[in-house]
């Protein structure tokens, strides 16, 4: 810090990093096995494909295959970047931290937006770095191609371009829908393109394709590559040949992107710092609701009561929303390759994957939801300090949980009903088992934290995390089983998931009776 | 003031509560029914673990603890059935309205719904948070928060109410408002128990006084009493109490 002018930019940055530094320091040790295991597959990987390379000639002449699979690459990690800069952008002016005091100081607001975007960049930058560098190394240096590290400058500028784009996004929604709904709908919208991927994949489903692939979207970039768009003399070229370490194009993309990034923090400083007042402010002006003259909704019952709070703080929390409106957004690509199947007059054979995939979605909506309800309690100390017994307080907060995933999948099960009313039977009793097994899983592995800390669950506690995928699995393999009508094969799963439980249960966490 | 005659609202006999070093160190205390019990004592003394662990929250080492007569580590539903415990942070949910947070928590003590309704308004209403009561405590000051918190604490009509630093950072009016309803309680037969660093206000409101430090009561009494002690009747309780926790230490 001593080495940089006090409230320079640099010395702002080795601040916001000396803090960014500690708080990984704390993060939990899930999280840091989940990445090693992560940069041991890139490893693994890496080390393979380089000595594939070897023989080859150092000098790899590009294709329309390598220029759309580059390309492809850089739009997933892109819209990842995005989704997370917008997000993280967003939140910035609401989760203050030491924002009030930064601005209140005699440094430039551009300059305090600067470096909490760089920050914000270097998060997702950081991450992709981390799972790249046990895979591109080995294939720059065992496979001598050491131009290819200019992937990690590319990296670099793609991260600075996602962080500008992400403010930009994030004080249009300001100035357009104003500091209450940007909360709420910024997390959508990063949530969305966090998404778009995925979706933009299926979209061929969508489309109703003849020529139908797996892949969906590849079925496009087939067509493409056959209409000459992805050949390596065009502009989609461009940012294959920059990660090849072509010095024009890859200096061209770093440049931009820096000219990007310091072109939107130095402009848009004194509207950060409005906003981020204006954030403040907001919270004191939510919009009545109509008068209830009359004081009503009391029940006297502890395990009602604790519904009624969870169920109102799950409607009002604007990260759920999206996480929920995504997981129904990931079930329409499924929902409608089945009705195409059906349509085209399936079997139960037909039915099965998407009967699977419905009971995976509903495990996997049932373990966020009861992640937020058991884990991110708000108060814990009132419940800790009231005469409810906690096994009713917790078996209610399931409940609570577990009740919206039913609304939300009642039109996938109605409309696998309409084509075999066994599948939906069957597929709804797969989704009771996932959800229950996700919401124990849960209650089981409870680990206090705060709501915000929604997006890390999974790295709280590693073995809960993969016990709670590979239940799901299962439940989702055997209902795919019993849909196929395979009775001899659908209890092993089913069995195997129950075994699981077994194993990770743990008695003295498990919910009391509810008392009357 | 009412007193209810042979049982005490708190009896803490050996208290003890280890975090490294103790941070209560085998406390006696006795606060008697229908009083005003201030505990004072200096930053780390030990009284937020003290009354942490007779609200529940922390499991003693070491001792025992009584209220009105229940063994609050054997039988803690029926101690804390009769506690309401306000730390200085309140413990709010800032998406709901005051008048769910009321509901809620009139819910987790079994109050009767109808008699919680009535209740939750008298309340309202008197902490002047009746026509804030369906917006959402995200938008409340913090002073707004704490009456809220309050009203939470109170919904159960509880026999011993616990307050922790209740007047930290309240203005002028709200602490007002506060005192008032804590010295109404206490007229309507409850016990109250307060930490504050605010000695002017237990030198005003306190039935009693516990001077506590380094997990040991070091005095107790009325005001007069700990005058007395301190051998300076004229001094004020900021006198007195600077001497008190100097003494030890001497």
């Amino acid at each position: 810090m001593k080495l940089f002018p006090p409230g320079s930019t640099l010395w702002l940055l080795a601040h916001e990093l000396k803090l960014a530094m500690r708080q990984r320091r704390r993060g939990n040790r899930g999280g840091w096995i989940f990445l090693l295991i992560l940069m041991a597959g890139a490893a693994a990987g890496g080390v393979g494909i380089a000595f594939l390379l070897r023989d080859k000639a150092p000098d790899i002449t590009l294709n329309p295959i390598m220029v759309a699979l580059g390309d492809l690459a850089l739009v997933l990690v892109g819209t990842l970047m995005l989704s997370n800069t917008l997000g993280a952008t967003a939140l910035a002016f609401y989760e203050r931290g030491d924002l009030d005091l930064l601005l209140s100081s005699p440094v430039p607001p551009r300059r305090v937006l600067a470096v909490r975007c760089f920050g914000i960049a270097l998060t997702p930058l950081l991450f992709f770095t981390l799972i790249l560098v046990p895979f591109l190394v080995p294939i720059a240096v065992i496979a001598n191609h050491l131009p290819w590290l200019a992937t990690f400058a590319v990296l670099a500028a793609l991260s600075l371009t996602a962080s500008a784009l992400g403010l930009v996004i994030a004080l249009a929604l300001f100035a357009i829908i104003g500091p209450r709904r940007t909360r709420t709908v910024s997390q959508l919208l990063a949530a969305l393109i966090g998404a778009a991927f995925f979706l933009a994949s299926q979209s061929a489903r969508f489309a109703g394709s003849r020529t139908y692939s797996r892949f969906g979207a590849w079925t496009y970039v087939e067509r493409w590559i056959k209409e000459g768009r992805f050949e390596p003399d065009s502009p989609a070229s461009w940012p294959v040949r920059a990660m090849m370490g072509d010095p024009l194009y890859a200096g061209v993309a770093v440049a931009f992107a820096v000219l990007l990034f310091w072109l939107v923090t130095q402009s848009l400083g004194k509207r950060f710092a409005a906003n981020a007042a204006a954030a403040a402010g907001s919270q004191g002006s939510r919009r009545r609701k109509p008068d209830l003259s009359k004081v009503k909704g009391f029940t006297g019952n502890a395990f009602q009561a604790m519904v009624t709070k969870e169920t109102r703080l799950l409607l009002r929390d604007p990260v759920l929303l999206s996480q929920v409106l995504l997981r129904i957004l990931y079930l329409l690509p499924a929902a409608f390759g089945l009705w195409q199947l059906a349509h085209r007059g399936g079997s139960d054979w037909a039915l099965a994957p998407g009967a699977a995939f419905i009971v995976f979605a509903a495990g996997q909506t049932a373990g966020s939801l009861a992640w937020i309800t058991i884990s991110a309690e708000d108060a814990p100390e009132l419940l800790m300090c009231s005469p409810a017994p906690r096994g009713t307080l917790r078996r209610a907060k399931l409940v609570a949980a577990l009740r919206p995933v039913f609304f939300i999948l009642v039109v996938p099960l109605v409309g696998l009903g309409w084509f075999s009313p066994w599948a939906a039977a069957v597929a709804a009793v797969g989704c009771l088992c996932a959800s229950v097994s996700s919401g124990l899983i849960c209650l089981w592995y409870e680990r206090p934290s705060k709501r915000t800390d929604f997006r890390r669950r999974r790295t709280a506690s590693l073995p809960a995390a993969i016990g709670e995928s590979v239940v799901q699995l299962c439940w989702g393999g055997a209902t795919a089983l019993f849909v196929a009508k395979l009775f001899l094969f659908a209890p092993i799963p089913a069995v195997l998931a129950l075994v699981i439980l077994l194993i990770m249960r743990r008695p003295d966490a498990m919910p009391a009776p509810v008392k009357a | 003031m009412s007193m209810s005659e042979g049982v005490q609202a708190l009896e803490l006999r050996g208290l003890t509560k280890v975090f490294g070093k103790p941070a209560v160190d085998r406390l006696d205390l006795t606060v008697r029914s229908g009083e005003l019990y201030a505990l004072l004592g200096p930053n780390g003394a030990g009284k937020t673990t003290t009354l942490r662990m007779v609200a529940g929250l922390l499991k003693p080492d070491a001792g025992t603890i009584r209220v009105f007569g229940h063994d609050a580590l054997a039988d803690p539903a029926s101690a804390k059935r009769l506690i309401a415990w306000a730390p200085d942070e309140p413990m709010l949910y800032d998406k709901l309205s005051p008048l769910e947070y009321l509901e809620f928590v009139a819910g987790l003590w079994g109050v009767d719904a109808k008699v919680a309704r009535g209740r939750a308004e008298e309340l309202l209403k008197w902490l002047e948070l009746w026509d804030n009561r369906n917006d959402r405590c995200e938008g409340f000051s913090r002073g707004m928060k704490q009456k809220a918190a309050l009203a939470g604490a109170l919904i159960h009509d509880p026999k011993l109410l616990i307050l922790d630093e209740p007047l930290t950072g309240l203005d002028a009016s709200i602490s007002r408002q506060v005192k008032d309803l804590l010295q109404d309680r206490v007229a309507k037969g409850a016990t109250v128990i307060l930490t504050t660093h605010i000695l002017e206000v237990a030198e005003r409101l306190a039935d009693r006084i516990g001077i506590i430090a380094r997990g040991k009561l070091l005095a107790e009494g009325t005001l007069d009493e700990l005058r007395a002690r301190a051998g300076s009747e004229n001094s004020t309780l900021e006198d007195v109490f600077l001497r008190l926790v100097d003494e030890p230490a001497q």
